[in-house]
């Protein structure tokens, strides 16, 4: 089994690998919630029952062949700060973090998979990809539920498909969500449009932890918000479309910015790019915006674009459980903001100098 | 499915009926061996059971609707918007299905299913299939087994009315369902959880297909088993479908 110290050395694969749209489209993930039978959901059962429901799903999940040498902890052993980091990285809930008794987390090495036991669901399980991938990571994420199927008997209906706790995931039990990365959009204040776009077709628009999150780093989570009466793939390829649109407005956005304001982009970009590279204290917020904007950079040619992966890498470590887990000790928050800053100046120090020329050459062009 | 006794494999499924419900046990071979359930007449289910099971806690006031396997109330789901386990979504069937319509805008679940529930389901298709040939029409389009249509489906109608989520704290169940849980549905509500109350033992059936007397005929035999699928397909007893679908068959060819 992996130790938290070791998971806690590697970036998740998503980070150190790219996939499509990988410019704009951070991450796709696929969440599937399914509970066993004969058991009362977590939400409502006595420490006993779930504890009762762990030791009998925890070694069925960790005996699946994705799992081997997977990390697998009961919450109760994890610090508040290691569970913390967890949430950090997208592979618990906050909600799951703040569980007691009875609940686990089994992750597999790549942290590509993670599977909650007794979250609101018996088992809520998570599969993450680097780019717009929703398909592929479905379909890794089926294999498992497939294998667990053979194991586990899941509490499932003709009429309403798979039973979860609360009626919004009836059916197929499934989340499709993808973290989008819209500087475009919101500089050209066509944000709020999209949004409200995308909720009319019945999709659900969040900031960067989930529910009712403030969108920071201009970065926004778009998910299906019904699971019953269509196919996985139906709501799957529907979801796809809609990405596949809003990326193509984000491009438009970006190339109308460098066409029409490119002073405005330029100095976005090297502003964000010399307070994170020369300030000594640095809040939380203030950083994530200021590094969406270097991606953005990465993305227009003003850095290099295999930058992008120490940007992604930057934007998890920045965050608080991650500076005390380097600290090794409980930080305040001004202690925080020193420390961010120095974690942020030292990553940035071997990025070359912004080069602007390409933003230039495009805006140029448009003039002729 | 587990033994209720263990957690090894369940072989052994045994269903009792009291008062008109209802009641079923799981065991694996060796426990029933060892609690000698071969041989009804001198086996004492009560006994076996006492201690185990546990008395339904719930906060129902008297009257109110509640799950019998995990003491669930209607109040409940007005507070907290969640149910308290699966056999909760037969409890409170009524009123569900405006509430999924406002939630999904639809009703029925087109996904994926469990693996055994696909292979049930063809073995059941397959039985429509002969049944329908040897001149009998079973009602396959029972409640729990329709398949949806695809009529209402537009890829766009699928947004949610903001006044949803605030329906589901308005959701009332309306009493004259109590009457109803009382009778049919608790069936399927005890189904999963046999230990609740359990009353003395009148009679002991294993869930074995049963000999049919010999005095009735071919044809009134078709029709009781005929009686038989209709009542198991309402239940989702797949199982028992099974067994009714081998029976007609082998009527069928006789």
């Amino acid at each position: 089994m992996m130790r938290f110290k070791t998971l806690l050395k590697k970036p998740a694969e998503w980070m150190r690998t790219t996939g499509p749209h990988n410019d704009i489209v951070i991450t796709s993930r696929i969440r599937l919630a399914r509970n066993v039978v004969s058991h009362p959901f977590p939400g409502w059962a006595r420490k006993e029952d779930r504890q009762k429901l762990l030791d009998e799903v925890q070694p069925a999940v960790e005996g699946l062949p994705e799992m081997k040498g997977a990390f697998s902890e009961e919450m109760t052993t994890l610090s508040a700060i290691e569970k913390q980091v967890l949430v950090e990285r997208h592979l618990v809930s906050r909600e799951h973090a703040a569980k007691g008794p009875g609940c686990a987390t089994v992750m597999n090495r790549k942290q590509s998979i993670s599977i909650m036991i007794n979250e609101e669901d018996h088992l809520r399980m998570q599969a993450i990809r680097p780019g717009l991938q929703l398909m592929a990571a479905y379909q890794s994420l089926d294999k498992i539920d497939t294998e667990l199927d053979e194991r586990v008997p899941f509490a499932y209906s003709d009429r309403y498909g798979y039973l979860t706790a609360c009626p919004t995931n009836l059916g197929t039990g499934m989340r499709a969500s993808a973290m989008l990365h819209l500087p475009g959009l919101v500089l050209s204040e066509q944000i709020n449009g999209t949004i409200h776009s995308a909720n009319k077709i019945g999709l659900a628009v969040r900031g960067l932890y989930g529910e009712g999150t403030e969108a920071l780093a201009n970065l926004f989570q778009i998910s299906n918000q019904t699971t019953l009466g269509k196919s996985e793939e139906e709501i799957i390829e529907k979801l796809d479309r809609v990405i596949s649109r809003i990326v193509e407005n984000e491009e438009n956005a970006r190339q109308k910015l460098v066409e029409d304001r490119p002073t405005m982009v330029q100095d976005q970009i090297g502003r964000a790019f010399a307070v994170l590279r020369y300030a000594h204290v640095i809040p939380s917020k203030e950083s994530l915006n200021l590094l969406s904007m270097v991606r953005l950079g990465c993305d227009l040619g003003v850095f290099p674009q295999e930058e992008r992966e120490l940007i992604n890498v930057l934007l998890t470590e920045i965050q608080p459980a991650h500076l005390q887990i380097e600290a090794k000790r409980k930080l305040d928050a001004e202690e925080r903001d020193v420390l961010r800053a120095e974690i942020i100046r030292k990553n940035l120090k071997g990025l070359t100098e912004p080069d602007f020329s390409d933003i230039l050459n495009r805006s140029e062009f448009d003039d002729e | 499915m587990t033994c209720d006794l263990c957690q090894n494999q369940a072989s052994i499924h045994l269903t009792q009926l009291v008062e008109g419900k209802m009641q079923k046990v799981n065991l694996c071979k060796s426990c029933s061996d060892e609690k000698g359930v071969d041989d009804p007449t001198g086996f004492e289910l009560t006994d076996m059971l006492e201690g185990m099971g546990e008395e339904t806690v719930t906060n129902a006031v008297p009257g109110e609707t509640y799950c019998h396997s995990c003491g669930f109330t209607q109040s409940d789901f007005k507070k907290t918007g969640r149910f308290g386990c699966a056999s909760c979504y037969q409890v409170f069937n009524d009123g569900l299905e405006s509430l999924l319509e406002a939630m999904h805008r639809h009703t029925r679940h087109t996904g994926k299913e469990p693996i055994h529930f696909a292979e049930l389901r063809k073995e059941i298709d397959e039985a429509a299939g002969l049944a329908a040939a040897s001149g009998f029409e079973p009602e396959l389009s029972g409640p729990n087994t329709e398949i949806p249509s695809e009529a209402d489906d537009d890829d766009d109608d699928d947004f949610i009315d903001e006044a949803t989520l605030a329906a589901i704290a308005e959701l009332d169940f309306s009493e004259e369902d109590d009457e109803e849980v009382e009778g049919g549905d608790e069936v399927e509500s005890v189904k999963e959880n046999p230990f609740k109350d359990l009353p003395d033992l009148d009679s002991l059936d294993f869930d074995e297909p049963t000999e049919e007397p010999a005095e009735l005929t071919r044809e009134e035999k078709l029709e009781e088993l005929k009686r038989d699928l209709d009542a198991a397909i309402k239940k989702e007893d797949y199982e028992a479908c099974a067994d009714l679908r081998d029976q007609i068959n082998a009527l069928e060819a006789s």
